[in-house]
């Protein structure tokens, strides 16, 4: 490498020379609070000391809308290709805008030379910049390395004693630096510009390598992470406009008021805009802010990278700064994503309802987003001081405003849950495990059987069933108590029984005088409704104490049920949710992630579930 | 004969600046009249004609009785366009939709004069809210070259494509200093681009004028407005300056 120093006010002549020869000179100056890419008249417009411009560089490779074929209405042989291409020097560009530059040359000379692009860039010498000013949305030390922006013929660096130092990095750079009055550098400047390329540091940084990009968002694509921000997206496109590597565009044809002739223009666009992936007859492939939010991140950290083998993302922060919702920075987002996965949530308690002299129904709500389980899964839930227990979710996905949990109070968790009053705030990870899917037996009959506790977590089903009456055919539901003093939700077993084709049989261990239903053990109930179930359109659904399984597993064998038909959820001690802890483990399944929801099929041969 | 399109224009409850921006196009009045036969403009001649292919509607309804005459000119019009915010959304004439009572605005516009029987006037719908509409002409006053690709693209037979994202997707192109940091508020996000984000290139936060995009997000956009420390009625107020609540109908 050659090194170069040069004075600022010699450098400045030499701009100003440049500004009288045949290229365009184009260099960063002043907007109002911020910065710009603009075409110089004089050199004292360039402000070199600047944090970030407003758009990228790329406006000059790729200008925001461009003819790309000219032609005369109803004649297809009078197309014709318009190439407009300036030459030109851009000055003071940042070493992450050079890597973007990188990105763009390559995706436009990749498969079929993008002629347009590589006029324009063809013709172009860049002056890069190593920044003397930070910026609070800059990641770049993250994303890029000094390989990445070798697009640059000469890079300047400040020495701060008037003075900039040059790195001579192409030959034109080299013939361009021959007209100017720069001397070579000496060993004491060289040393000063090592130190000083990368005085600036970002505020930022990603909590993983680079390079694990890929692989890690293949594994986040259904991240809660995307729909929370997603909530607040106004799918205006900013962070895909101001974006140094984004490149897509719009093509459409433009007609003179003559409707004679006319001409075909592509201009900006990109995958953030509601309309961008519909296609005629109004389907749109990417129909929520989501599905986009999704496809922008995965495209800048995984796509691009895996495509090019370049930073799809160079972390200027551009985006972080356009974006009004303050959502839209892949760093932000993939740092979230990868949070401990121990690090629970806020959740506030709304209300409590006193269930049964140890059982109490509480309601929790999340901050700013609905919790988005399924039936059948549960929560850890964490109090400082006191620790962390998995509970089953007791309300249907149908209720919005909060979930709902059945806690009994048996261990320490329990007990400091159940001192907690409304407003008091608690930690929650999750939903975790399988579910009861429901939503795929549209149509069948269903038979749901609970026995003591296992009600809370099949009222999450039967309660989403109830919500989608219509879609099911008859539904059975028994449920077994110890005694008059520990039924669970009755109000609602009564409002269930009104339901349309919906039976409903309670039974209790111990009845009393009062008690004028069933008494007897749940399988007593069985034989009841035999004549209504036919095994092989309905799906059973049990949850209860461990002894339960076996004895109704059994009923349901001789009624002629097939063991996928047959659900179970299968408590386990979950203490970390997430498939790592080991506690739940029978034979070499993770209930916690397997389960709790298995089908007696999947599990009928494991010496330890059952 | 000529087998150009015949135009026209009307005007209901408006200033009329729709009309007046058509007026006033200078060079490309002479390419749109090479375009198009114009038979009727009241702000420009006096001829009057039978039925129109395309008709340009200005103006909202504000009157029971501006009914049966926009009626006559749906039935004698191929396309009914709607021209500007007025005609559009109900525009800025909505705003006293939103004051409940109508006696009283009366009396606060003219005073003792309020019952004189030709000051009647009833809750503002757009045009859309009285007769089919084919097609609508957005903003407070129209862009000019917006007008001007409608007519082109009805003559070739196409349909107009106008934007569905936001000003502020305008705004970034044009390298403005976003008024959020600025210390300003601006509906920018939600409101439908096409004026070229000409009020936020001056400086002046985007009041919504063109009527909101298909899906806007206005739940984000009152979550960052009141995060800009504007109160609920503040918050309510931009909203209801231009309608940016199409729902909400009389």
């Amino acid at each position: 490498m050659e090194y170069k120093i040069i004075s600022k006010s010699d450098f400045r002549d030499f701009v100003n020379r440049l500004i009288e020869g045949d290229h365009e000179i184009n260099g960063v100056v002043k907007k109002g609070i911020s910065f710009v890419y603009d075409t110089l008249v004089d050199a004292s417009d360039l402000c070199l000391d600047y944090d970030e411009t407003l758009l990228p560089p790329k406006k000059y490779f790729l200008p925001v809308k461009e003819t790309l074929l000219t032609f005369k209405t109803g004649d297809p042989s009078s197309y014709h290709e318009s190439v407009e291409a300036t030459p030109r020097i851009i000055i003071g560009v940042h070493p992450w805008d050079l890597a973007a530059v990188a990105l763009l040359d390559k995706a436009f000379s990749t498969g079929q030379s993008d002629v347009n692009y590589l006029s324009r860039r063809n013709q172009s010498l860049l002056i890069g910049m190593y920044p003397t000013r930070a910026f609070k949305h800059r990641f770049s030390g993250s994303m890029i390395t000094d390989e990445h922006y070798q697009t640059a013929d000469l890079m300047l660096v400040d020495l701060g004693n008037d003075t900039y130092a040059i790195e001579v990095v192409s030959e034109k750079g080299r013939d361009l630096m021959g007209k100017s009055t720069a001397v070579t550098a000496d060993e004491y400047a060289i040393e000063s510009l090592e130190k000083r390329k990368h005085v600036i540091e970002d505020g930022m940084h990603l909590s993983m390598p680079r390079g694990d990009l890929p692989e890690f968002l293949k594994k986040q694509q259904q991240s809660k992470v995307i729909d929370r921000r997603a909530d607040r997206c106004f799918s205006c496109g900013a962070c895909v406009l101001v974006c140094p590597t984004c490149y897509c565009f719009h093509v459409e044809e433009e007609v003179d008021l003559s409707l004679r002739a006319g001409r075909r223009t592509r201009t900006w666009d990109g995958c953030m805009r509601e309309g961008f992936a519909s296609a005629a007859g109004g389907h749109n492939f990417r129909e929520t802010p989501a599905n986009r939010l999704r496809h922008r991140i995965l495209r800048k950290g995984k796509y691009l990278p895996e495509h090019f083998h370049l930073p799809g993302c160079v972390g200027c922060g551009r985006c972080a700064q356009a974006c009004v919702a303050d959502i839209a920075s892949p760093l932000e987002i993939i740092n979230e994503m990868n949070r401990s996965i121990y690090l629970p949530e806020v959740a506030t308690l709304q209300k409590i309802k006193n269930m049964t002299d140890k059982d109490r129904f509480f309601e929790f709500t999340l901050e700013g987003r609905e919790l988005g389980h399924q039936p059948g899964q549960f929560v850890e839930l964490s109090i400082p001081g006191i620790g962390e227990a998995p509970f089953s979710i007791s309300s249907s996905p149908t209720k919005q405003g909060g979930f709902e949990m059945l806690i009994r109070n048996v261990g320490k968790v329990t007990e400091a849950v159940h001192r907690l009053e409304p407003g008091d705030q608690v930690g929650i990870r999750g939903p975790f495990g399988s579910h009861f899917a429901v939503e795929r037996y549209l149509g069948k009959d269903l038979l749901f059987i609970a026995g003591g506790l296992g009600l809370a977590p099949l009222r999450s089903a039967i309660n989403y069933v109830m919500d989608n009456r219509g879609s099911y055919g008859q539904v059975t539901i028994l449920s077994g108590a110890r005694d008059r003093s520990q039924r669970l939700f009755p109000e609602e077993i009564t409002r269930w029984s009104r339901a349309p084709d919906t039976l409903v049989l309670e039974t209790l261990d111990h009845g009393d005088e009062e008690w004028t239903g069933q008494t007897g053990v749940i399988t007593t109930l069985l034989p009841m409704v035999a004549d209504r179930i036919t095994p092989s359109d309905t799906k059973a659904f049990i949850v209860g104490p461990p002894v339960m399984y076996r004895f109704v597993i059994r009923e349901l064998e001789a009624f002629g049920f097939d063991h996928k038909d047959i659900l179970v959820s299968l408590e386990r001690r979950m203490e970390c949710g997430v498939g790592k802890c080991g506690h739940c483990q029978i034979d070499d399944i993770y209930v916690c992630q397997e389960g709790p929801v298995f089908t007696y099929d999947s599990i009928r041969e494991s010496m330890e579930a059952l | 004969m000529s087998t150009k399109p015949k135009v026209a224009f009307f005007d209901f409850a408006s200033c009329e600046g729709c009309q007046l921006q058509i007026a006033n196009l200078e060079e490309e009045i002479i390419g749109l009249v090479d375009l198009v036969d114009v038979v009727e403009f009241r702000e420009v001649m006096t001829e009057k004609a039978p039925s129109y292919d395309i008709a340009f509607v200005e103006g909202s309804i504000t009157r029971k009785k501006d009914e049966a005459r926009l009626r006559d000119i749906r039935e004698r019009s191929g396309v009914l366009v709607a021209l500007g915010a007025c005609a559009a959304t109900g525009g800025l004439n909505k705003l006293k939709n939103v004051r409940g009572n109508l006696e009283q605005v009366r009396r606060d516009v003219y005073g003792s004069d309020w019952d004189r029987p030709h000051l009647e006037t009833y809750a503002t719908r757009a045009v859309g809210e009285i007769v089919p509409v084919d097609f609508q002409v957005h903003g407070c006053p129209i862009n000019r070259e917006e007008f001007l690709h409608v007519v082109e693209a009805f003559a070739l037979g196409t349909n107009p494509e106008i934007p569905d994202y936001p000003v502020c997707a305008e705004c970034k192109i044009k390298e403005n200093v976003c008024l959020f940091h600025l210390g300003q508020t601006c509906l920018g996000p939600i409101v439908r681009a096409g004026c070229g984000a000409i009020c936020p290139s001056n400086g002046v936060g985007c009041e919504g004028c063109r009527g909101i995009i298909p899906h806007a997000n206005r739940n984000a956009m009152k979550d960052v407005l009141a995060e800009h420390n504007l109160t609920v009625e503040q918050i309510t107020e931009k909203f209801n300056l231009f309608p940016l609540y199409p729902e909400v109908t009389p």
